[in-house]
Parts: C-alpha cells; sequence; structure tokens
C-alpha cells in the first residue's frame, strides 16, 4: 500500500501545480528558534541591568544590598507589580486596559470614605474588590461582543474614574486613621514587609497561573492568533471577558494597597501609573501585538523599575529624573530587542543593518515586526 | 516612426513567446506560446494546477519565466515587474475585491492615478468629473460621488475595471472577474469587456465557466499540466471538444487503495434544511463514520460555507445540524467539545500559531480525554509527542516553534491536534493548498487510515485529482445547493467539472 502511494506521488510529481505557491524556502532559511532562546533574550539584559545597578549603588552606599532596602524596594513597587502582572495576561491575550491607574485611584478613595462611615474592614474590601470584578465585566463584554478596541474603551475608563476620584473625595486626600487594612501597607508577615510579601506571593501564583495552566496557553493562544484559537475551540469571548475581570479585580486590590500605604485615600494616588505598568510590562519581554511575554520578564522589569528608583534616591539624584532614566531604558530595550529581531529573521546580512536600525524604530511604535509570518523572529540572544 | 510602432502594435496586444517557469520540485509552465490582437478577447482555460495562474503571474510581472519572453505591445516586457507591466499598459482585475471602502466611487476610480491641479492640490471637483467621464465611457450607470461602501460586490468590481482602465490599457487581464457575480451584474461586466474590445483593448480572460466563455471570447487557449494543448477560435469549437482537451483521459487518475469497510456505516453528522445566506441554500445531507466525503464546487458554490456549518464555525441561520449524539452544533467551542475537527483553509492564519512551539499547537484547545487543567511542561510534552507520532509529523524537537516546519508537516500538526482531541469527524478545507506532492500524498494515506479506524472525514477540495484519488462520496454544488452525489469510484475530474458548471453529459463520461 506504501508502494503504491510514493510510486503514485512520484509521477504525480511531473504534474505541475500552478495554484500553489512554492515550497517557501523560509521555513528552513529562519535559524532555530525557541521559547527558551525568547525567554532568554529579554531576562538576560533585565538581570544585567538589576545586578550592574545594584552593585554601583552599593559602592557607593554600602547599606544598599541589605535585606531591608530590598524589602522596601519591593513595597515600592508593590502596587506597580500587582498591576503589571494583570497587564501581562492581557498584552499577552492582546488586550490592554489603560484605566488601572485611575482605578487604582478611585477604589483607594471610596475605601477611605467608606471606612470613615464606619463601614467594617471586611465589607469594605469585600465592596472593592466586587467593584473591580463588575468593571472587568463591563470591559470585557464591551471588548468581546461589540469588539471595541480596548485601548479606546478603557481611556475613556482612564478619564472616569480619575474623575470620579476626585468629585468623591472632594480633590483632597482622606485620611484613614486605623483600621485592618493598615496591616496590609505596614504589617511584618513571616517577618518581612507584608507588601513585599503580597508582591511576591501575587507573582509565584500569576506565573503559575499563566506558564503552568490550560487558562494561560490559551490565553497565549488567543493572543497569537486569536481566529486560530476560536477554531481550535478555545472558547475566546469567555477568555476575553476573564482577562478583563482578572485585571481590574487585580487593580481594585491594589488600589486597596495603595490607601494603606499612604494611610489615606488620595485621588491622586494611581495618576500615571497605567503608562508605568505598560512601560515594564513591555520592558518584561510583552509583545503588545500580543502572544509574547512571561511572569518572570514582567517581575523584572517592575524590579528594573524598583532598583533604578532605589539608585536614583541612593545616589541623591533629585526625583525629576526618575522618569527620564525609566523611560531611557524602556526605548533602549524595545529597539535592542526590534533589531534583534530584525536581525535574525529578515535581514541577516550586514548590508540590511542599517535598514534594521532604521525600521526598528518603526517596529517598537506597533510591535508587529516580529509576528509577521513568524519568521520575523529568531535567535538574536548574540547580539545582546 | 511613430506610425510604424502603431501599426506594429496594432498587430499583437500581447505575445507570450515559448516561456516556462518551474518551482521548486514542479514544472509549472513548459513551452507555452500564445498571442491576443488588440480588441480580442481571449480566454485562457484549464483546470486547478494546469498553469493559469503562473502564466498571468508571468504576464503582469509578477514571476519572472526561466525562459521565453513576453511582449506586449511588440514591447519586451522587462523586467519582469509589475511597475513595468503596468507602464505597458498591462492592467490586472484581480478575484479578489480591492476597494478603499471610505473612499467615494470618484476616488476609487481615480485612486492609483489622483490628477492634480496647480499646487500639486487635488481638486474633489475634478476627480469626481473625470471619474463620472470614464464610468460613462464605460456605459457604467454609477454615480462618482457615491461612498464605496453603499455599492454590492458587483459594482464594487466594476469600480476596479474602471480603474484599471483608466488610463490607456493595451491589456486587461481578468481573473475569473464572475467568481462572486450575480447573472445580471455579469450581464454588465460582459457589455463593458464589450466595450473595451471596441475600443482596441485586449482581454485575457480566465473562467472556470466554459458558458462565459462562448459567450464572450474569440479565441482560447487550452492549458493542461502546464503545457499549452489546444489554440481555438471560439466560433468554431463546442464545449465537448474544449473539455476533451482540458482533460487528458488517457492518462488513468490515480485512486488510492482503501481496506475494506463494515457494511453498515452510521451517521457521524446530519444536516438537515441547514442554510448559511446568502452562498448556500438549505441542505440536506449526512456524513458517516468511515467514509471521506468530499465537498466539489467553483469558489462561489458554497462549499466553504457548507464546510463551517459541520465544523460549527457559523451557525445555521435555519434548519440543523448535529452530531452523533444529537447534540446541535451551533458554536465552534461547543463543536469542538463534541468531538468535530476543524482544518481551515488558512492554515497560517486561522491554523496554527505560527510563532509558538508545535506542542502547544498540538495540545490547543478543548481536548476530549486530555481536559486537563494542569499543564506540567513534561506532561504535555509527553501528550504531543504521542500526538505526533499518531499523527505522522516527524519532528526533532517539538518545542520548536510551528513556523519552523515545511507546510505538509504543519497541516499535520493540525490534523495531530484534532487526533488527541479524539475527534469523530474531520473537516478540512482545501487540505492539501501549499503542500508538496510527495507530502499530500502522505496526508492522503494518513486520512484514509484514519477513516478504516472509523473518523469521518470532511473534505473541500478544488483539485478534482485530489477528490478522485481519496473521496468515497463525492458531493457537488452549484451557487450555494447541491446539484449531484457521485460515488468516489465513478469520479473522474471530467466529470465532476461538468457537473460543476452545469455542462450537460455527452455520454464520453468515463464511469
Amino acid at each position: 500500500m506504501n508502494d503504491l502511494t510514493i510510486e503514485e506521488a512520484a509521477t504525480a510529481a511531473a504534474r505541475p501545480t500552478d495554484r500553489r505557491p512554492p515550497p517557501t524556502p523560509t521555513a528552513r532559511a529562519v535559524r532555530r528558534q525557541s521559547p527558551t532562546q525568547n525567554f532568554a533574550r529579554t531576562v538576560v539584559p533585565l538581570v544585567a541591568a538589576i545586578v550592574v545597578l545594584s552593585l554601583y549603588s552599593n559602592s557607593q552606599n554600602p547599606a544598599f544590598l541589605t535585606s531591608s532596602n530590598w524589602q522596601n524596594i519591593l513595597s515600592q513597587v508593590c502596587v506597580l507589580g500587582i498591576l503589571a502582572a494583570g497587564q501581562t495576561f492581557l498584552i499577552i491575550g492582546g488586550q490592554m486596559d489603560l484605566s488601572v491607574g485611575s482605578l487604582v485611584s478611585f477604589i483607594g478613595v471610596l475605601a477611605a470614605t467608606r471606612l470613615d462611615a464606619g463601614w467594617s474592614t471586611t465589607t469594605v474590601v469585600v465592596v472593592c474588590l466586587a467593584l473591580g470584578v463588575a468593571v472587568g465585566l463591563l470591559w470585557g463584554l464591551t471588548v468581546a461582543f461589540l469588539r471595541v478596541p480596548p485601548f479606546v474603551l478603557t481611556l475613556g475608563g482612564l478619564s472616569v474614574f480619575a474623575s470620579l476620584a476626585l468629585v468623591i473625595s472632594d480633590n483632597r486626600p482622606i485620611p484613614v486613621l486605623d483600621g485592618g487594612l493598615t496591616e496590609l501597607g505596614f504589617g511584618q508577615w513571616f517577618g518581612f514587609r507584608a507588601p513585599a510579601v503580597i508582591l511576591v506571593v501575587t507573582v509565584v501564583v500569576l506565573g503559575l497561573l499563566l506558564h503552568f495552566t490550560r487558562f494561560g496557553r490559551n490565553v497565549f493562544a488567543l493572543g497569537s492568533a486569536p481566529r486560530a484559537a476560536y477554531l481550535a475551540g478555545v472558547p475566546t469571548r469567555r477568555l476575553t471577558i476573564t482577562l478583563f475581570v482578572l485585571n481590574s479585580t487585580l487593580a481594585a486590590a491594589a488600589g486597596l494597597i495603595m490607601m494603606s500605604r499612604l494611610a489615606a485615600g488620595d485621588p491622586r494616588s494611581g495618576e500615571g501609573l497605567e503608562l508605568s505598568v505598560i512601560a515594564v510590562t513591555v520592558l518584561g519581554g510583552a509583545a503588545l501585538a500580543g502572544g509574547r511575554g512571561s511572569m518572570v520578564g514582567t517581575f523584572l522589569g517592575v524590579l528594573v523599575f524598583g532598583v533604578i528608583n532605589a539608585s536614583l534616591t541612593f545616589l541623591q539624584v533629585p526625583g525629576a529624573y526618575q522618569s527620564l532614566v525609566t523611560g531611557g531604558i524602556l526605548i533602549f530595550a524595545v529597539t535592542v530587542t526590534a533589531v534583534a529581531d530584525l536581525r535574525a529573521g529578515r535581514v541577516a546580512t550586514t548590508q540590511g543593518r542599517a535598514a534594521a536600525f532604521g525600521t526598528a524604530v518603526a517596529g517598537v511604535v506597533l510591535r508587529r515586526g516580529r509576528g509577521d509570518a513568524g519568521n520575523g523572529e529568531g535567535s538574536g540572544a548574540s547580539s545582546l | 516612426m511613430r506610425a510604424q510602432q502603431a501599426t506594429g502594435a496594432a498587430r499583437w496586444a500581447l505575445q507570450v513567446e515559448r516561456v516556462s517557469k518551474s518551482f521548486p520540485g514542479v514544472r509549472a509552465l513548459h513551452d507555452v506560446t500564445l498571442a491576443v490582437r488588440p480588441g480580442e478577447v481571449h480566454a485562457l482555460l484549464g483546470e486547478n494546477g494546469a498553469g493559469k495562474s503562473t502564466l498571468i503571474k508571468i504576464v503582469t510581472g509578477a514571476e519572472r519565466p526561466d525562459a521565453g519572453s513576453v511582449l506586449v505591445g511588440g514591447a519586451p516586457l522587462h523586467p519582469y515587474s509589475p511597475r513595468a507591466a503596468q507602464r505597458l499598459g498591462v492592467r490586472v482585475l484581480h478575484q479578489e475585491r480591492q476597494i478603499a471602502p471610505d473612499l467615494s466611487v470618484a476616488q476609487n476610480v481615480l485612486l492609483d492615478n489622483l490628477p492634480r491641479g496647480r499646487l500639486g492640490l487635488v481638486s474633489q471637483r475634478s476627480i469626481v468629473s473625470r471619474a463620472q467621464a470614464e464610468l460613462d465611457r464605460l456605459g457604467l450607470d454609477l454615480d462618482a460621488r457615491a461612498p464605496a461602501t453603499s455599492l454590492s460586490p458587483a459594482e464594487q468590481q466594476l469600480v476596479e475595471l474602471a480603474r484599471a482602465v483608466s488610463r490607456q490599457a493595451s491589456l486587461v487581464v481578468m481573473d475569473e472577474p464572475t467568481a462572486s457575480l450575480r447573472r445580471d451584474e455579469v450581464r454588465t461586466l460582459f457589455e463593458v469587456i464589450g466595450n473595451l474590445r471596441s475600443t482596441g483593448t485586449a482581454v485575457l480572460y480566465i473562467s472556470h465557466h466554459l458558458h462565459e466563455v462562448f459567450e464572450i471570447a474569440d479565441t482560447a487557449t487550452v492549458l493542461r499540466n502546464g503545457e499549452r494543448v489546444g489554440e481555438l477560435v471560439v466560433a468554431e469549437t463546442t464545449q465537448e471538444e474544449i473539455v476533451t482537451l482540458m482533460f487528458d483521459r488517457d492518462v488513468a487518475h490515480t485512486r488510492l487503495p482503501r481496506r475494506p469497510r463494515p457494511a453498515e456505516q452510521t451517521v457521524a453528522l446530519s444536516l438537515r434544511g441547514a442554510c448559511a445566506p446568502p452562498r448556500l441554500q438549505p441542505v440536506d445531507l449526512d456524513v458517516r463514520h468511515g467514509e471521506v466525503l468530499a465537498l466539489c464546487g467553483t469558489a462561489d458554490s458554497g462549499t466553504s460555507e457548507l464546510a463551517e456549518l459541520m465544523a460549527g464555525v457559523r451557525a445555521p441561520a435555519a434548519g440543523s445540524v448535529t452530531v452523533a449524539g444529537g447534540s446541535a452544533v451551533g458554536r465552534r467551542t461547543r463543536a469542538a467539545g463534541s468531538g468535530i475537527g476543524f482544518v481551515p483553509a488558512d492554515r497560517k492564519g486561522s491554523g496554527l500559531l505560527l510563532e509558538r512551539a508545535i506542542t502547544e499547537n498540538v495540545v490547543l484547545g478543548r481536548l476530549r480525554g486530555h481536559a486537563r487543567w494542569w499543564h506540567w511542561p513534561a506532561a504535555v510534552l509527553r501528550t504531543a509527542r504521542r500526538a505526533l507520532r499518531r499523527g505522522g509529523v516527524r519532528v526533532d524537537d517539538p518545542r520548536r516553534a510551528v513556523s519552523t516546519l515545511s507546510g505538509g508537516n504543519q497541516q499535520r500538526v493540525v490534523i495531530a491536534r484534532w487526533l488527541l482531541a479524539d475527534s469523530g469527524v474531520l473537516v478540512l478545507d482545501q487540505p492539501t493548498a501549499g503542500v508538496d506532492i510527495a507530502a499530500k500524498f502522505e496526508i492522503y494515506q494518513q486520512l484514509l487510515d484514519l477513516t478504516a479506524e472509523g473518523l469521518a472525514v470532511v473534505v473541500v477540495s478544488s483539485d478534482y485529482e485530489e477528490i478522485c484519488c481519496l473521496a468515497d462520496r463525492v458531493v457537488v454544488l452549484r451557487d450555494g445547493a447541491v446539484v449531484g452525489e457521485v460515488p468516489g469510484d465513478g469520479a473522474t475530474p471530467e466529470r465532476l467539472y461538468q457537473l460543476e458548471i452545469n455542462m450537460q453529459s455527452t455520454g464520453g463520461v468515463r464511469a
């Protein structure tokens, strides 16, 4: 039976076929690539940045590499880290949520006024988290069923919640005098500062969810090729909704932590946070086009952010320079990655390198070049 | 001098001289010669895979021939680029719409040739008047000021045609221009072609429908296996003669052997009055376990829609699609859960996560029997390896990105996914498009082996040889309705083609 097929195949091979494109040589020409290599490509430079910065700061001030300073760094990036963890899910799934920053302010203010009004801590926590779920449902349902671009939708949400926070608080921080939530900001759990513990536990749990469950793998599928995921039987709509609910709930929790760390509901506490969140997520290797990213990468991105801020403080650089440095690192990181992608995938020759650098700028903006036909990426570890 | 050139140009609008073209492993064209006079409509005929598309690509400058030359209006096409072809006056009317929906008709007509006034500014008024003049010249009843979205598909196609000939064209290439048109719309198109003819523009016309050829064409070239097997004056020939030329009766088509199946075959999937307007009229159809059912029809016949109904990609507007257990298929998620695998035509965009690892592509989605919530990498790798082995995918490291595989192996990764999911029904849309010939036969063999295990396989194909080689039963669709059913061993490319285009059988058909 087999002989016959081969024979037939051979006779048939003589037949021309014009409808078929010729077998693509690119499939073999592309250098070997693996998710592991991609992962290493984003992680190694981040780790290097953290190590170099830490060592330098430590040489200037030996208090830098101490347990208490690291707990401090983790506590300071706790809110950012939780938001970034949620955003990582969304971005890998090809979505985005810009409303998280102002949701943090809004939830913080709301919780502060409710505590002030004498509600019990439990009630406040439940109400706030439920609100987070509701907001996520709203975004998720709108995106999944009306196909509104999440960028525009949540940009609207950003304004709405920012304004609501100001309205509720009458444009003033509302102090929270006492209550169970102080524990979240200032407690000591297992001998560590509570926000640091919360951040680490959240990242570990969400990392497991993202990388080791069917849910997480489906998120990657949704972001890489929504149509293929749908046709393979992935419930894409339900998944989209779940992603937004997860993210908004995490943002609500982050709002409570922000409030307890400030011991006040500050209507401006989350201002601009959404951009930092997206910055660290992208820094951690997530592609805005979807389908790529990792929780470890995001966590390292958050750490880079935290270490830079701490270093600048230790080195007594004025706070105004902080965004300059983080922004610069972000631009550098994505440009280098894009160049590496282009070189590995499309322009393997030296003559293309100059062009690669030029197009890299566009690649940074769109991040689509890397996903193009699957050969836009490759092993570029050598270039970093 | 000028006059000489003009008379030279007047002799032939297009000359293709001894053109050959090969792709790796495939000889697409061999020593093909063809000539079209100005004002002549020349039909290019041949079944799928005969070399029509390659020839068109060469004439329009999208591909360069390995040997031979192309002359347009007496001038050699050089270099082989779409730009050079355009400069010589070659225009193409593609099968797919290329319309900017948010612009006006006028802007679409003059899309690549906007008139510029003083200061290089574009005047809306001059665009509209010029475009309207263009439309009137072609005898098209369209308002140049209307937005392009308000047009029907056919009108959009006519707008594209107007764009194609808005600058002096010596040759217009039309690739299946009637594929999505209604009969009255076809009439309008033919009138426009008549106008073009009277202005001395030559037309190279590719169509599946022979009656159109007899209605509109002056001459015809028939290709078979990349060679010219006939040049005919349409007025002096018959449909029978053309069909005989298109299909070589002397070559017995290959049909793969199959193991004996149980006489009593149970129904795996049944459609009752299921329809998907506007393309597909109500269909009653049963798919049985252990058979390969082929859906055969031209691109506009509704075969893909029927496959999508079966796979639950779209819900039937009326009627029902039910699986063996009796549960309805309406949504893709549920269909996948109830064991209907789907291999879409667009493998790279809809079948695979191209950037992701092979393992992830195999274990994607709802997998009956492997519905584990927890994805431990080592266990996933083991499961994937097993599925890949069963699916016949040869790969050293399944953690590689799936894009590094060849087309045939990519397709088998998709098939392996559904084997892992324990699917009872496998629906495949153009399963071997872009797959090299050896891999193609391996896929056929694999599908036949699967039916021997009781799987029901539905194949949508526009490749007659594929259908004849593979199918146990062929259902032919025309204009969205089932028009015939042929047992697989009685199917020949010629007979299927005649059914597709509604040509009366002449007794010359071999059983």
